[in-house]
C-alpha cells in the first residue's frame, strides 16, 4: 500500500486562476489527450497511473489531470519513466512525448529504455516539427517541408523522415507498436484501441508498448485548422497507420 | 524635459494577443529618443494561450536591470491577471487594464487606474485582434513618454497594407487616454 504526499502542484504561471489549459485553435493534442484520459478511466488505472511529461505543447493538457505526474527536461521521458517503473513496479508509467523530444534530443534516452527492455508505455505526438518553439525541422519533418531551419524545404542534405513506429517494432522488448491519427472518427476509434492495447501490455507486464499519433498543428504549419486536417492526410501517406507489432510475450 | 528621463512599463497578457508586440513598438519608438532601451520578454511554454509579459525600460541613463519588481506603468491585457499585476506598480504609478470581462477591482489607492474596454472597442471597429493596440494607445497617451508619431511609423512599417485599421485602434487608445485626463 503506497501512501502519497503531495510535494508540488502546478507552477505559479499555470495557476488555474490565471489561465486554463492553453492550446491553439485546431490543435489535436487535446483530442489525443482526451482519448488517453478515457482509456485510463475505462481500464480503471487512475490510482496507479503516472504520467511522465516533458517539454512541448503535448504536456499541457495533462496539467488538468488528477493523476500523479512528473515533468522532466526535454527528451528525458524514458529515463524518468525507467526510474519510476523500476521502483514502483505496479504503477502504469507512460510518457507523453513530442517527435523531436523522442527521436532527437531524447534519442539516447529512448535507446537506453529499448536496450534495457523497460516495461513502460511511450506515447509520441507526431506533428512533423518542433512546434512549441516555432515549427523548426524535426526528425519527422517530411521531404520538401518548409520550416524555419530548412527554409528551402527539407532536402536530401537534411536527411529523411524517421519512421519511429516501424523502427521500434524491430526491438525485441517492444511488444506493441502502432501509429494512428485523429483526423476521422474511424481513426479516432483506432487510436483509442491502440492506447488501450498499449496500456494492457503494461498491466499484463509483457514489455514496452509504443503508440505514435499524428497531430495537426495549424499554427506552425501556417494553415487554418481545416487546411491542417487536409495536411494530416499527406502525412499519413508518408507515415502509414496501423499496428506494426502486437505480441503477447517477448520470447 | 531637461531632467534625465526614464520610462518603465510591463505589458502582461495571454500569448497570441500581441502582448510582446505592443512592447516592441514602445521599444522601437524609444530607441530614437532615449540613450538606453531594453525589451525583455517572459513567457511560459505555450505557443498560444499561456501567460506572457514583457518589460520595456527606456532611459537616458544606463539601465541596471531589464527585470523590475515594480514599474511605473503596468498594462494588463488579460483582465484575469489584474490581481497578479496590481502589486507590480510603483506608488504613484499607473495601471491600465482591459475592462472587457474584468471582474475585480484595484484595491490599492496609491496608483492611478485606467479601465479600457479595449476588446469591445476593437470588435466595434471591425478589428478584434487590435485590443492590444488600443491599450498601447492608452499607454502612450497617458504617459506621454513616447512619441506617438514614431509609434505610428512603426505600425505602418510593420503592417504595410493592413496598417489602416491598426492605426485606427491605436488612435482610439490615444483618444481614450486624452479624455480620461480631462
Amino acid at each position: 500500500m503506497v501512501t502519497k504526499e503531495k510535494i508540488a502542484g502546478p507552477a505559479r504561471l499555470w495557476d488555474a486562476s490565471i489561465v486554463t489549459v492553453p492550446l491553439c485553435p485546431g490543435c489535436q493534442h487535446g483530442v489525443i489527450t482526451t482519448i488517453i484520459a478515457q482509456v485510463i478511466e475505462d481500464l480503471g488505472i487512475e490510482g496507479r497511473a503516472i504520467i511522465v511529461n516533458g517539454a512541448g505543447c503535448n504536456s499541457l493538457p495533462a496539467s488538468g489531470f488528477d493523476i500523479d505526474r512528473i515533468i522532466g527536461p526535454h527528451g528525458r521521458g524514458p529515463d524518468l519513466a525507467t526510474g519510476l517503473k523500476r521502483v514502483h513496479r505496479d504503477a502504469i508509467v507512460f510518457t507523453m512525448q513530442g517527435d523531436g523530444d523522442l527521436l532527437a534530443i531524447g534519442a539516447d534516452a529512448l535507446m537506453g529504455a529499448l536496450a534495457r527492455g523497460e516495461k513502460i508505455t511511450i506515447i509520441m505526438y507526431n506533428n512533423s516539427t518542433y512546434s512549441s518553439t516555432g515549427g523548426q525541422m524535426a526528425p519527422t519533418t517530411l521531404t520538401g517541408q518548409v520550416t524555419p531551419t530548412c527554409p528551402s524545404g527539407r532536402g536530401a542534405d537534411q536527411g529523411y523522415p524517421v519512421h519511429a513506429a516501424e523502427v521500434l517494432a524491430q526491438f525485441k522488448p517492444v511488444v506493441y507498436s502502432a501509429r494512428g491519427a485523429v483526423n476521422t472518427p474511424a481513426n479516432y476509434q483506432a487510436v483509442k484501441r491502440y492506447i488501450k492495447t498499449a496500456f494492457q501490455k503494461q498491466i499484463d507486464n509483457i514489455g514496452l508498448s509504443y503508440v505514435e499519433i499524428i497531430s495537426a498543428c495549424p499554427v506552425q504549419w501556417h494553415m487554418t485548422p481545416l487546411e491542417s486536417l487536409k495536411r494530416v492526410e499527406e502525412i499519413i501517406a508518408e507515415y502509414p497507420l496501423g499496428e506494426f507489432k502486437n505480441v503477447d510475450s517477448i520470447d | 524635459m531637461a531632467d534625465k528621463r526614464r520610462g518603465e512599463v510591463i505589458f502582461s497578457g495571454i500569448g497570441g494577443g500581441g502582448v510582446l508586440l505592443a512592447g516592441e513598438f514602445v521599444a522601437e519608438a524609444a530607441y530614437a529618443e532615449y540613450e538606453h532601451v531594453v525589451w525583455f520578454p517572459n513567457y511560459s511554454a505555450a505557443v498560444r494561450g499561456g501567460p506572457c509579459e514583457c518589460f520595456v525600460i527606456f532611459s537616458d541613463e544606463e539601465i541596471a536591470s531589464p527585470v523590475l519588481s515594480k514599474v511605473q506603468t503596468v498594462v494588463v491585457l488579460d483582465p484575469a491577471q489584474l490581481k497578479a499585476c496590481e502589486g507590480r506598480v510603483r506608488p504613484g504609478g499607473t495601471i491600465i487594464v482591459e475592462s472587457t470581462g474584468l471582474k475585480e477591482k484595484v484595491e490599492r489607492e496609491d496608483a492611478m487606474v485606467i479601465k479600457v474596454p479595449a476588446l469591445e472597442n476593437a470588435r466595434a471597429i471591425g478589428n478584434p485582434r487590435s485590443a492590444n493596440l488600443i491599450l498601447l494607445g492608452v499607454y502612450v497617451g497617458a504617459t506621454k513618454l513616447i512619441s506617438l508619431e514614431l509609434i505610428e511609423k512603426g505600425l505602418e512599417a510593420r503592417f504595410g497594407d493592413n496598417a489602416k485599421l491598426n492605426l485606427e485602434a491605436f488612435r482610439q487608445g490615444l483618444k481614450i487616454a486624452k479624455s480620461g485626463q480631462n
